[in-house]
């Protein structure tokens, strides 16, 4: 019965981690899902740090590559 | 010390990155794999070695492009890492000259450099590092030749600044030293800000219009005057010359470090390309080597182990569980928990392992060979048709692995509208969770067809893609852009890198199924064996099939309108393997035998095909939508991606379920 009621509060206890777990590194989008998230050092929020190019800027020249 | 690494699209950064961290990052031979930056630890603990995105030159066009010029502009790094492609030196050196021209200290990693020798290019390495007046150190990235001598590079205390100088001519020049003296507040070396101002590097002025210090408007103005003054004069853009001084330079310099033997001009690449990009045989060719890779996945290799493991799991597996069980007197409660919950629903999903292997392993060899970039260019064509273009379909196919790197890697397209509609069609790819289901369905009711089957579903989900990114074209008017692909010369895989790449992807399934899929088996478990009436109700009096038996009317026009089909459903919106762990749970009945056997009675071939299809289509996955989100930027945009697979799915179930109806099957 002892190893029972053990068994029983280890499998639900690992159950809801995993689901908790889980929940929040889907919140957190790529960086959860990024190989490298062992070695990253970067904090979740600056993971995203992407540059956004404003459509309606006036334009010094434009853009070229060659 | 941090070190950033920067190279023009596919010349191995992020090999090298893995070579000199220790860690496997995802590597492809094709362009556009790395679409954000990426911080990893150097080895013998350094400093760290951050691998940005490839870039043709500073001057950003896509949104993943301008990484490399925020990163330059904002982290105080010690030095960068230049991984140059030596059979494209020419193209190559553009970027290297710009990074020189940051005055930082600099190494070049000259990289492919058996590529060159192979097409005839001999290039002098120290009269290079001479005539650029940094260490130039050759490597082989894929293989990890001479990567040690770039972190023994590192580990000197002293790094070497390059003082590499180009003269764009008078005009040119003063307008760099007036808009240098005006810059007199920033930190950065003020000639190469000043360079880049020139070229119209938005990412640089929109740096310098934080500086409040700086007058913005009159270095606009020396701008604009130049710009018209060398149009009127050299009937060339301000861009056109920098670009065309810096092109005579570097030809100067390449007509010094390079000698060309001479080689047959039809490569064995080429011969391949006449072949694989040919306008009629390009996709039947692609069609039939993702054939070719299902038939060995599903009927030859993959199913025949599976089957084993499925047999082995319910049968001897289940017996010796539940004998260790009955010896330490464990009570009914947590022998049906452990039995019918986590080895009925964790193994449901562990016995496609090795399907999930074989499959990973060949896509993995048609990444490293390089015919992935033909593909996106034989795409080309019937992805403008759709309103985009090849450039589109390379996200699509990373979303064949995971729908979240697919959506991700849309970033490297650089038109707005284009690369928000590939985003929203991204989630109808077939992912590799997915392929779980089809592995059931497909294994038990078209045993000998599987691959075909496969196959259909896989190019179901790219034309329902392609119809939805036409429609939406419609209503999103857009700009086209041009598509430029870069194909890599073909090569023999590298055996680590394909280990790493099918280890890596399978780790993570059964990670997965390990986890997250354990924890929800035992939810569902739970839920099948509690009830109104208490514990151990029979199955269809519980909790489950009381809540879901709400939902099954509302699929039942489709073929599966059963509590046991809307329970799977409702759990694969966490995640779509989790449709066949609870599958599993909900069809297991003790002495039953394999999954494959009950879902043959409870599902006719019809029902099958049609729930695989509303499996493929009918929602992104818990963790794929934030990832839409982050990158359409709207909640309203969000949901309306998640309403359409849904309503899309339903529609085309529903087309698929009754029209096999009305022809007899």
């Amino acid at each position: 019965m002892l190893f029972s009621y053990i068994f029983g509060i280890l499998i639900f206890g690992y159950a809801a981690w995993t689901i908790s777990r889980f929940i929040k590194k889907s919140k957190q989008g790529r960086c959860a899902t990024c190989a490298l998230q062992k070695a990253c050092e970067q904090k979740p929020s600056t993971c995203s740090n992407v540059v956004q190019i404003q459509k309606n800027e006036p334009q010094l020249i434009r853009n070229q590559h060659i | 010390m941090e070190v950033a690494l920067l190279g023009n699209p596919n010349t191995g950064k992020t090999s090298l990155f893995n070579e000199l961290t220790g860690s496997y990052e995802y590597v492809g031979n094709w362009t556009g794999v790395t679409v954000d930056k990426k911080v990893g630890t150097l080895k013998k603990q350094m400093g760290q070695l951050i691998d940005l995105p490839g870039v043709y030159a500073l001057n950003p066009i896509s949104k993943d492009e301008g990484i490399a010029s925020q990163y330059l502009l904002e982290n105080r790094f010690t030095s960068a890492l230049n991984i140059v492609d030596a059979s494209q030196l020419s193209r190559n050196l553009h970027l290297t000259v710009q990074l020189l021209e940051f005055g930082k200290p600099l190494v070049i990693g000259l990289n492919m450099v058996d590529v060159a020798k192979s097409r005839g290019i001999a290039i002098d390495v120290n009269q290079l590092s001479e005539e650029l007046n940094v260490p130039v150190l050759p490597i082989v990235a894929r293989t990890g030749k001479g990567c040690h001598d770039i972190l023994n590079y590192f580990s000197l205390k002293n790094q070497h600044v390059s003082h590499f100088t180009i003269d764009y001519g008078e005009k040119i020049e003063k307008a760099i030293e007036n808009i240098s003296d005006l810059l007199h507040e920033e930190q950065l070396n003020h000639r190469w800000l000043a360079l880049q101002l020139l070229q119209g590097n938005r990412v640089v002025l929109d740096h310098i219009k934080i500086n409040k210090g700086i007058d913005i408007e009159r270095i606009q103005r020396i701008i604009q005057e130049l710009d018209k003054h060398i149009e009127e004069v050299e009937k060339c853009s301000l861009v056109r010359t920098i670009y065309s001084k810096r092109k005579h330079i570097i030809d100067d310099i390449l007509s010094k470090v390079i000698t060309r033997e001479k080689k047959s001009d039809l490569t064995f690449t080429d011969s391949i390309d006449s072949i694989v990009t040919n306008k009629f045989l390009g996709i039947p060719i692609f069609l039939g080597i993702m054939y070719f890779i299902f038939h060995m996945t599903f009927n030859w290799i993959g199913t025949p182990v599976s089957d084993w493991l499925d047999g082995f799991f319910s049968g001897p597996l289940s017996g010796w569980i539940g004998q260790g069980l009955q010896v330490v007197h464990a009570t009914p409660f947590i022998r049906a928990l452990v039995l019918n919950g986590l080895v009925a629903g964790v193994g449901g999903v562990i016995v496609f392992v090795p399907q999930m292997i074989v499959l990973f392993f060949f896509i993995s060899l048609i990444e490293d060979s390089g015919y992935m970039a033909r593909v996106a260019l034989v795409m080309d064509r019937i992805m403008q048709a759709a309103g985009l273009n090849g450039k589109s379909f390379i996200p699509l196919v990373i979303g064949f692995g995971c729908n979240i790197p697919g959506i991700m890697a849309a970033r490297s397209i650089e038109q707005p509208k284009e690369r928000l509609i590939t985003v929203l069609i991204t989630p109808l790819m077939s992912c590799s969770a997915r392929l779980a289901v089809y592995s059931l369905f497909a294994g038990a009711f078209f045993a000998k067809y599987q691959a075909l089957v496969v196959l259909s579903l896989y190019v179901l989900g790219i034309l329902l893609a392609l119809v939805m990114a036409k429609i939406f074209s419609l209503f999103f008017k857009h700009e086209h852009s041009v598509f430029v692909v870069e194909l890599p010369p073909y090569r023999i895989p590298n055996a680590k890198t394909l280990f790493r790449s099918t280890w890596d992807k399978s780790k993570g399934f059964v990670k997965k199924a390990t986890t997250f899929i354990l924890g929800g088996t035992v939810v569902i478990w739970l839920l099948s064996y509690a009830g109104p009436h208490g514990l151990n109700v029979d199955i269809d009096h519980s909790f489950l099939a009381l809540v879901c038996g709400y939902i099954a009317p509302l699929v039942a026009p489709l073929g599966f309108g059963t509590w046991q089909a809307a329970t799977a459903l409702v759990s694969g919106f966490l995640a779509k393997e989790a449709v066949v762990s609870t599958m599993s749970i909900v069809y297991h009945a003790p002495h039953s035998g394999t999954l494959t056997g009950v879902i043959s009675q409870a599902f006719t071939p019809l029902q099958a095909y049609t729930f695989m299809v509303f499996s493929l289509l009918y929602i992104p996955c818990l963790s794929t939508v934030p990832a839409i989100y982050k990158e359409v930027g709207t909640r309203k945009l969000t949901w309306f991606t998640v309403t359409y697979c849904v309503v899309l799915a339903y529609i085309v179930s529903l087309v698929i379920y009754q029209g096999g109806r009305l022809m007899g099957f």
